[in-house]
């Protein structure tokens, strides 16, 4: 109770709010929220939902195991198009591309599959995980007052987060990365936070490439703990046969 | 309060936040204001509320704008800051193939970039132009990025309005030196030279002469950081005149960083001193030219860091308009080679004592050149800024690339027409006069844009009888009757009559058509009308203006330079408003403060200014409107920049000017240039200034700046489309930005801001193809955006949505519900793009994709429901599909569209539960046979079983791997009807709907194929199967397969 007391001062009086030590006071916060403890002992988390593009819309699955682990599935005129990340190697299998073989992703991209296999998020233990991390201040999104969190990774990546001030869950995170050498940016804003056994997870989320709009996610379902066998993220050596599920 | 979705969460997360609230709320109790603690406080429009209104950018770069300055970095050519006039500042990392706005979020007028070289993501940029031409914008101080233009700070100087040269100290990041020009048209003593040591938190004025100096150019030893040359400049605009030099003029020299200063007047011309500008040679550091105006200006030069002069050039091309072309740009290797810019180009290879021109091969470049880089690694490749753009060089100056995509246009008016797609006309600082379209296959290139006039361009008008005709201008009155068909033009200007005295017209003359009488009125110091085209016209009043003989100073204008364009022409009329509801009620604005009406068609007039309280006498009146709704109601701005008064005027009167009330609130930021009262809701305004565009929805109490996609860049004209109803505005420095559809924002009341969720109507989407266009012109030109092709969802939210449910339902007119939309979640208005396809069809599996059936076929015309569920509560709306009224396609020709389109999908969709039933099948009878001993005879018929399964579809659809297999079978073939019937909105042809009829059949003859298959051989597999107990091959059901969907 101390502690919400002093935060919540804190954010009546900004002039005073000594962000220098406020980052870990909001990131307390913020993992109490979002059921930060809850969520370091799950071992699998399993995602369904559509993504909706230009009016199209394309349902998925991803799938993430620890330790770093991840896949996605994706469904496209019967076809599924996988693309898998097994901790090391990414890979992807796009039938229309003229081959049903596995074909290795370039690590400029596997990168992304990397990030989003990290179930905890780069916010926590983010001293361990050498992110250089700092709240820059409390600001207006969208007239919504969010406090923003930007990290640096050692390659120079900008990850920002804009947690609201309120409720105290990410509305915005924005990642600015060099892809081939050029620089891009991607922007996700998120809504529609619903509680699953515990934690708080986003159901709806709004993607940004570049500042367009390039998808909109809508998740239906998010399963704990499932069984997941390790074979599904490696990438398959010869041919795989066509499967239909 | 506490959101109601709030509830679903974890029962610890809600126990510790509705503490927090609790706190919130004490906390709020105790700071609150005691006299509002009744009730919730009214919820007030800000720049949130128009929320995910977002305007549209589309140029042109077709003619760009003024780049004021611009620096790349040594050692990556690359890398370019570009400044413009007034449109920002734009950044490329690929020596101009591509470039982005870096800075729109503050002031847009700049006048000084300088990268530190050293530290090449450090940049200081000066804000405020100074080429300080008549319409010149301003600035409000020095900022700073250290990240590569993501993100500036302001550093200072907010008052110096003009910067003209930021220097940075080669061996302290820290230290700056900085020329601020200050103010253009007021004294000031925030000018001089400016030195921080300390990164710009605290500044100090090293250098001041008076409150009418300021410094125009300042150079440092490249040797020496501690000799410090400065150019002061005395100098002034008004309304009326413009003076360059005076007695604070001259050159001053530090050698100790600033402390001290010595005048220079050894060597240099006599008498009095107007604007100079300086270079050191990068080449020869001893050597320092300066260009000085005076009576009879040169170029000179130092070969001891300043202390002695020698005069190499007074040729005319020296002293070449001042204010606007004094700059001298060393060449970085050769020390003899200078570029002199001003309305030409002119270079010197022998030191500067002889100039022409470097453009031997080349040439087809705009006018009136500013500022230049010079690749000190490659000297032959040079950045040049001039009126209209930047253009790249790789030969000295002597060719030259335009770069065609900053879109810096910097636009005085702006009109449409009532074509559909409507097109849009307006005229352009010395860029002459254009029309675009606002829509156009592909995004608006530059070639969609057409050049119609000459000089500088002002209005535009359509004539209204017949759109073949157009009216156009260039500066000082001179109108022209242009034929669209034969591009003929007739100079139309009224000429004074017998005895009469000459005409003054205004640089930006006004030129009108009553929207009443039709009539076309032009303004000098008398009001003109034509009812013929501009073939007679009738004075149709005395002279409305003060007709001052103080303020008619154009022929003296200049000060040193003499410099009578008709830039400075006073007393004229400026702005004339024709009632909507009265042809005989007329109000004219003259630029020397009077408000003029005649409410009998000029017969007489009354002078109303002197009604208006709080408006200092003789304020330019800017723009004059008369009321839409009520012919009493009259709103006009006013605009004292000119004088130094930067102040918002904007008035508003209903009793016909007897009475005026300001409706300027301490939201507005900058001058005024233009109101316009929309033409549906006399609630809802428009503001243009200087610094942007404000919206005010309750008749001017309350005013917003409109920040979706619109920097502060200034807004001079804006035109309401009366059945589009786009905000059309033409911006001086970032082209015409439209917001489209104000729809939503009519239906804006403050009632509704008080409300949780509301929905907002939108105009009616009506489908058409824009057709599309096969162009790869490469990177590196600018598009403007097309509208959304999709049906508007909007709606307003008080707060975002963070917790819980929240989407979108639309059903159709039978009530079935045909899409479910995620929609966007922000506070205020949000406006989701219903694509108004249904799902595509599903079709046979295949490695290759069908792109024709990614699309599905468009919903029909009608009114649709949408329902917002939002938590536990549900909100209704509405939008409208129509179909073109003007196509050529008959409902019939649709209709029949229509069927074809969807037995096409229905086919699809069959072949879709044939291409299913069969996988099904074969990976049954696979898996049973795969727990089968090798060499059973049932494996063996399971694998035959299957294997046949295959066989059958290779005949139905392309099953090959590679990218061009060529492969057309049944599936391909219907999708390939399905794709053309999509692509025309009329009747399809015979042959595609015989083929339709004929692809029919052949699925139907496969379906009997595969059932013969699945008859009796599969009843003979299944009783085996029964027998070794493995169970039943079950084909798929219809049921079932419709299920999956």
């Amino acid at each position: 109770m101390k502690k919400v007391t002093f935060l919540t001062l804190g954010l009546f009086m900004g002039s005073c709010f000594l962000y220098g030590q406020g980052l870990d006071e909001v990131l307390q916060q913020y993992f109490k929220t979002i059921g930060q403890e809850k969520l370091v002992t799950i071992q699998t988390m399993t995602m369904k939902g559509k993504s909706v593009q230009m009016g199209m819309e394309t349902p998925f699955t991803t799938i993430i195991k620890r330790p770093g682990n991840f896949r996605l599935e994706v469904d496209i005129q019967g076809q599924t198009m996988i693309q898998a990340f097994d901790g090391e190697k990414g890979w992807m299998i796009a039938p229309w591309t003229g081959t049903t073989d596995a074909q290795e992703i370039p690590a400029d991209q596997t990168r992304f599959m990397k990030w989003q296999a990290d179930m905890d998020g780069f916010l926590y233990n983010y001293k361990e995980r050498g992110l250089t991390t700092e709240l820059i201040g409390k600001e207006d999104l969208e007239g919504t007052q969010v406090f923003k969190i930007q990290q640096t990774s050692q390659e120079g990546d900008i990850f920002t987060y804009y947690l609201d001030a309120e409720n105290f869950v990410i509305l915005k995170s924005e990642i600015i990365t060099k892809m081939m050498g050029s620089e891009i940016r991607q922007e996700g804003y998120n809504s529609n936070f619903r509680e699953v056994e515990g934690m708080i997870f986003p159901f709806s989320i709004e993607n940004k490439t570049q500042g367009q709009i390039a998808n909109q996610v809508v998740v239906d379902t998010i399963l704990f703990n499932q069984e997941v066998n390790d074979s599904i993220f490696i990438m398959p050596i010869k041919k795989l046969p066509e499967t239909h599920d | 309060m506490i959101d109601d979705s709030f509830k679903t969460l974890h029962m610890r997360n809600k126990i510790i936040k509705v503490r927090f609230f609790l706190l919130f709320a004490l906390c709020s109790l105790l700071l609150s204001d005691p006299g509002r603690t009744h009730g919730q406080p009214a919820v007030t429009v800000d720049r949130n509320t128009f929320g995910g209104l977002e305007a549209r950018h589309i140029g042109p770069a077709a003619m760009s704008g003024r780049i004021s300055c611009l620096d790349a970095v040594n050692r990556d050519f690359r890398i370019i800051y570009v400044g413009s006039a007034s449109g920002g500042i734009w950044k490329s990392i690929n020596a101009g193939t591509t470039f982005k706005p870096v800075f729109d979020e503050y002031c847009q007028s700049i006048g000084a970039i300088t990268i530190d070289q050293q530290r090449p993501d450090t940049v200081w940029a000066g804000t405020g132009e100074t080429w300080v031409r008549n319409s010149v914008s301003v600035g409000d101080g020095i900022y700073r990025t250290t990240d590569g233009g993501k993100k500036w700070e302001k550093k200072g100087l907010e008052n110096s309005e003009r910067i003209a040269r930021i220097i940075i100290h080669p061996a302290n990041p820290d230290v700056i030196y900085v020329a601020v020009m200050g103010h253009l048209w007021n004294s000031n003593p925030d000018r001089g030279v400016y030195k921080t040591a300390d990164g710009g938190t605290t500044w100090e004025k090293i250098l001041f002469v008076d409150d009418n100096t300021g410094c125009s150019d300042l150079a440092m030893d490249p040797d020496n950081p501690e000799v410090l040359i400065a150019g002061m400049w005395d100098y002034r605009r008004a309304p009326y005149f413009f003076r360059s030099g005076g007695q604070g003029s001259g050159l001053y020299r530090s050698v100790n960083g600033g402390k001290d200063w010595t005048k220079i007047e050894k060597d240099l011309p006599g008498g009095t001193l107007g604007r100079i500008s300086l270079a050191f040679s990068p080449a020869s550091h001893r050597i320092l030219w300066a260009l000085i105006e005076a009576e009879r200006s040169g170029l000179y030069r130092s070969v001891d860091k300043g202390e002695s002069w020698e005069l190499l050039n007074d040729d005319p091309v020296m002293g070449e308009r001042p204010f606007y072309f004094s700059l001298i740009i060393p060449d970085p290797a050769d020390s003899n080679r200078i570029y002199k810019p001003g309305f030409g180009l002119t270079v010197s290879n022998d030191g500067g004592k002889r100039f022409s021109s470097p453009m031997i091969q080349g040439g087809n470049v705009h006018g009136d050149f500013h500022p230049m880089w010079i690749n000190p690694e490659d000297p032959n490749f040079v950045y040049m800024g001039t009126d209209g753009g930047l253009y790249i060089s790789q030969d000295k100056a002597n060719t030259w690339r335009f770069v065609r995509n900053l879109p810096l246009s910097q636009f005085y008016h702006v009109t449409v027409d009532q074509r559909i797609p409507y097109n849009i006309y307006g005229g352009l600082q010395d860029n002459g006069s254009w029309i675009g379209p606002s829509q156009s296959p592909g995004g608006i290139t530059n070639s969609d844009w057409t050049n119609i006039g000459f000089g500088d361009g002002f209005n535009v008008l359509v004539d209204p009888t017949d759109d073949q005709i157009l009216y156009w201008q260039y500066q000082g009155g001179n109108i022209k009757r242009f034929y669209r068909d034969t591009r003929e033009v007739k100079d139309i200007k009224p000429y004074p009559s017998e005895g009469s005295e000459d005409l003054r017209y205004n640089w930006n003359t006004p030129l009108v058509i009553g929207p009443s009488s039709h009539a076309l009125y032009v303004g000098s110091q008398y009001l003109y009308r034509s009812a013929d085209q501009g073939d007679s016209w009738e004075r149709i009043s005395p002279d409305l203006t003060t007709n001052d003989p103080d303020k008619l100073q154009q022929e003296r204008t200049g000060g040193l330079t003499i410099d009578n364009s008709s830039a400075e022409n006073h007393c004229t009329i400026y702005t004339i408003s024709e009632s909507p509801l009265d042809k005989d009620l007329i109000w004219v604005g003259t630029d020397d403060g009077n408000v003029q009406v005649t409410q009998n068609g000029g017969t007489s007039w009354e002078n109303v200014s002197g009604n208006i309280d709080g408006l200092p006498a003789g304020t330019w009146c800017s723009s004059i409107v008369a009321g839409h709704f009520d012919k009493n109601v009259i709103y006009a701005t006013f605009d004292g920049h000119r004088t130094g008064d930067m102040h918002p005027y904007v008035f508003r009167s209903t009793d016909r000017g007897k009475s005026w009330q300001s409706i300027a609130d301490g939201n507005l930021t900058g001058h005024c240039h233009v109101i316009r009262e929309d033409p549906v809701d006399a609630d809802l305004l428009f503001l243009g200034t200087e610094c942007g565009l404000f919206i005010s929805i309750d008749r001017g109490v309350t005013w917003t700046r409109f920040t979706g996609n619109m920097p502060p860049v200034p807004v001079m004209d804006m035109v309401i489309h009366p059945t589009q109803n786009d905000l059309v505005i033409a911006t001086h420095g970032r082209g015409i930005i439209i917001l489209d559809d104000l729809t939503p924002i009519r239906n804006l009341d403050p009632q509704v801001l008080q409300t949780d969720v509301a929905f907002l109507d939108s105009r009616p989407y009506v489908t058409r193809e824009l057709g599309s266009e096969q162009s790869w012109t490469g990177d590196d030109e600018f598009t403007g955006p097309n509208p959304p092709e999709a049906a508007m969802i909007t709606y307003y939210l008080q707060k975002r949505h963070v917790f819980g449910e929240m989407y979108l339902e639309v059903y159709n007119q039978q009530g079935e519900k045909i899409k479910t939309l995620p929609g966007t979640k922000r506070k205020g208005i949000n406006r989701v793009a219903m694509d108004l396809r249904m799902p595509p069809p599903r079709v046979p599996s295949s490695v290759q994709l069908l792109g024709q059936a990614f699309a599905g076929p468009l919903y029909p015309p009608g009114d649709y429901k949408v329902v917002m569920v939002k938590g536990d509560k549900t909100y209704e709306g509405k939008f409208t599909i129509l179909y073109d009224p003007d196509s050529r396609h008959t409902p019939a020709d649709r209709e029949i569209r229509q069927e074809t389109i969807m037995k096409a999908y229905q086919l699809l969709e069959e072949m879709a539960f044939i291409d299913r039933r069969m996988l099904s099948l074969r990976d049954q009878a696979l898996q049973k046979s795969s727990s089968l001993a090798k060499n059973t005879s049932l494996k063996k018929e399971l694998t035959a079983f299957a294997q046949k399964l295959d066989d059958l579809r290779t005949g139905f659809l392309a099953t090959r791997q590679g990218s061009i297999t060529g492969e057309r079978r049944l599936r391909e073939k219907v999708s390939d009807i399905y794709g053309d019937a999509m692509a025309y909105q009329g009747r399809p042809t015979e042959s595609q709907i015989t083929r339709l009829e004929s692809l029919s059949l052949e699925i139907n003859d496969f379906d009997q194929r595969l059932d013969q298959i699945t008859g009796n051989e599969l009843v003979n597999l299944n009783k085996l199967l029964t027998k070794k107990q493995l169970g039943d091959i079950k084909p798929l059901t219809l049921e079932e397969f419709q299920k999956e969907k």
